[in-house]
């Protein structure tokens, strides 16, 4: 916890520290907390979860190490309980509505498109307030109405869908105009999806602040695009290699296909989930941390393909093996690796930054909702 | 004043840790370093829980904090002023416990699966109202329909006689004093519909509705009897609102299964909710089965009629396999079977004592 390398005198040229985020957690630590966490939680049937959840956030924030200073978590967990119990109330309260009234769903999915902006704004908010580094803490300064113009679109092609059915009639001509539509929208929706993606990440990652830092990020439209085409060309590789090999089997060495076929699916199921869960992780968050940068602070990440989707699929064995009882050591493998492959960059004397932030906290709602819709802060 | 530990010192507005040494001394906390001299009362400070790694962050009510990179100094420094870990931080530190811990969640999840969420299950669906059990079955008819159901072939005066047959069958049946239907006795609603997919079939859905399929009706033609079990069977489950408890029964498993492992993903819920709710399918079926047999006893026939059912539908499916090659009930063979075998089944049948 020394400062030595950041204390610049004037007539020393402007000092550069570069150097690896370190994550220093243990698998068998996060595996203690996460079991006494899941027994309360139960005991008191999911009412201990924001306080689990504090515990949880808490050991990954402490043992995140930018520069040789761990990051601090702060949210309280009686103001998060408070929101969890909001959120029990509304979760359960759109569950029903979808179920028993599916012909209302649409008005659920509008009022959801009405105030998930808001809440995800008030989540990402408390998250970023609670989170410090040296004593400091982060904020997010994206404004509410720039949260309805990077959401609001995503939301459009649900509602729809879920209007359609409403006026066309139950004949054989209008069913399959219904279905026509259902593929003209989804298409269309598809085809726009990175452009939408790409608005979300823009206004995530340009409200980041520091004491003085406001991140910005340089991150351009066709990158997803690219990315987008190769999970398509990924999954045609993939079929087509597994179709290949099955008919290799089946008719080249003549092995039953009643096992050959079953066991190929599953194994293509399994592959290509996580081989694709992997380059659509490892290419965004190289893409989106290698350009986010703010005046004084420059990120970097590379990390590799290979290595996550190798760990991705060990993990996910494992933790199928051991009945989930792997599932902590896992986190805490993928979280390091992920971490640990970010470089931080800062110019200048960090003593001479000053916040402004007032280290009171924001509404009850807002943490709460960022765990109920699975806000993920790209990391 | 003896005891202070040299730390670091955050202010909460500049990112310049400042040296000071820590101490308590009346209740109090006090901070001094170089320039600095600060006292918080003990219960507004938010002591750092004990772990094996990591530095110590405590936050300090004014929105300064203290950081301490030597977790075993800070721990030693801490124990020494006369505190000790909560009892939830014990716990998590002793791998004893843990382990104990881990014992009680699989424990919990056991007693809840077999035994909790059928009770709850069975408390809760017959206070959901008639009405919208009907909504909710209709509405699954109709998702159905779409899908799988073509209008029928049965001829009309066919359906009825069944239809009849099956009413003028049902008081014997629902007599109350052996007590073993619920009561008051559900309305029930026959359906036919020709279903190439489903092949011979029969099933019923929440609040009454009750499917026969054209491949059912065909294949028990010539044993009347027989049908007329299908028929009280698919009555057991309305009876026992079979089609209600599950969606109830899925709805709370989902809850459980999500409590315990829901930060991992659908992909690795799916499986156990597979599988629990497998076994849930399996003791509804047995359960229909005991209806359905007493139904026919009380009709003064006796339930080995429905040995032949069973055999039939083997028989056919037999024929369906050969037919395209593969099947997947070839490959797992119990595990996943939603009804209990066809032996248990028949045995269960042919034996049957009222």
């Amino acid at each position: 916890m020394q400062d030595q390398p950041l204390l610049a005198t004037a007539d020393q040229p402007v000092p550069r520290n570069q150097s690896r985020i370190r994550f220093t957690g243990s698998g068998s630590e996060f595996f203690r907390i996460w079991t006494v966490n899941l027994l309360l939680s139960l005991v008191t049937l999911t009412l201990y979860w924001p306080f689990a959840r504090a515990r949880r956030l808490t050991f990954f924030h402490n043992h995140t190490e930018v520069q040789g200073h761990a990051l601090g978590f702060h949210g309280n967990p009686w103001k998060m309980f408070k929101g969890h119990l909001v959120l029990l109330v509304v979760g359960g309260a759109y569950a029903a509505l979808s179920y028993l009234w599916p012909m209302y769903q649409w008005v659920g999915l509008a009022l959801m498109a009405l105030v998930w902006p808001a809440l995800w704004r008030a989540a990402l908010g408390f998250r970023m307030r609670n989170t410090s580094w040296r004593g400091v803490r982060f904020d997010f300064e994206g404004s509410l109405p720039q949260a309805y113009k990077a959401f609001l679109p995503l939301f459009l092609p649900g509602i729809a869908l879920n209007l359609l059915p409403l006026w066309i009639q139950n004949e054989a001509e209008s069913v399959k105009l219904l279905g026509q539509w259902t593929l003209a929208i989804s298409g269309l929706f598809m085809l726009f999806f990175p452009w939408l993606l790409a608005k979300v990440y823009r206004f995530q990652h340009n409200g980041y602040r520091f004491a003085q830092e406001r991140s910005a990020l340089a991150l351009e439209t066709p990158m997803l695009y690219w990315l987008f085409l190769g999970i398509i060309v990924l999954f045609i590789v993939l079929g087509v290699i597994l179709i290949g090999i099955g008919a290799f089997l089946v008719k080249g060495l003549a092995w039953n296909p009643k096992i050959v076929v079953p066991v190929l699916g599953a194994l293509g199921y399994f592959l290509s989930f996580i081989v694709v869960y992997s380059l659509a992780v490892v290419k965004t968050q190289n893409w989106l941390w290698s350009h986010t940068a703010s005046a004084h602070v420059r990120l970097h990440s590379d990390l590799s393909f290979w290595r996550f989707f190798g760990y991705s699929a060990l993990n996910w064995l494992l933790t199928l093996v051991t009945l989930g009882l792997y599932w902590p050591f896992a986190t805490v493998r993928m979280t390091r690796l992920r971490l640990e492959a970010i470089t931080v960059q800062i110019d200048g004397d960090i003593g001479s930054w000053v916040s402004q932030v007032n280290p009171s906290s924001s509404g009850v709602l807002a943490d709460a909702s960022g765990d109920y819709f699975g806000l993920d802060m790209g990391l | 004043m003896q005891d202070a530990l040299p730390t670091t010192w955050f202010d909460g507005h500049s990112p310049q840790g400042l040296d000071v040494s820590v101490t308590l001394a009346h209740g109090q906390l006090l901070v001094q370093g170089e320039g600095v001299e600060r006292t918080y009362a003990l219960p507004s400070v938010r002591w750092p829980e004990k772990s094996r790694h990591g530095p110590r962050l405590c936050d300090l009510p004014d929105g300064s904090s203290l950081q301490h990179a030597d977790p075993a100094q800070w721990d030693e420094w801490f124990e020494r002023q006369g505190f000790c870990p909560s009892w939830v931080v014990a716990t998590t530190l002793s791998w004893r416990a843990v382990m104990a811990s881990v014992l009680g969640i699989a424990v919990i999840a056991v007693v809840a699966w077999r035994w909790g969420i059928p009770a709850a299950s069975e408390w809760v669906t017959p206070q959901i109202p008639l009405p919208l059990q009907q909504r909710i079955g209709s509405q699954a008819l109709e998702q159905i329909q779409g899908l799988w159901l073509k209008p029928t072939a049965i001829r009309s005066d066919e359906q009825a006689r069944l239809r009849d047959r099956f009413e003028q069958m049902t008081p014997a049946a629902q007599t109350p004093k052996q007590g073993l239907h619920l009561q008051p006795p559900v309305p029930w609603r026959l359906h036919f519909y020709k279903a190439p997919a489903l092949g011979a079939n029969a099933f019923a859905l929440p609040g009454g509705d009750m499917v026969l399929t054209d491949g059912m009706v065909e294949l028990l033609r010539d044993q009347p009897d027989a049908l007329m079990g299908v028929l009280a069977h698919e009555l057991g489950h309305v009876e026992h609102h079979h089609g209600m408890q599950m969606v109830v029964k899925t709805s709370l498993l989902s809850a459980l299964v999500g409590a315990v492992i829901g930060d991992a993903g659908s992909f690795l819920t799916a499986i156990p909710m597979l599988l629990a709710t497998q076994g849930y399918s399996r003791d509804a079926e047995r359960e229909a089965d005991e209806a359905a047999a007493l139904f026919l006893h009380r009709n003064h026939i006796h339930p080995r009629v429905m040995a032949l059912v069973f055999e039939r539908m083997r028989a056919q499916a037999k024929a369906k396999t050969q037919d395209s090659g593969t099947s997947v009930q070839d490959i797992l063979p119990i595990g996943l079977a939603s009804h209990p075998s066809d032996a248990q089944r028949i045995a269960f049948f042919l034996n049957w004592q009222p």
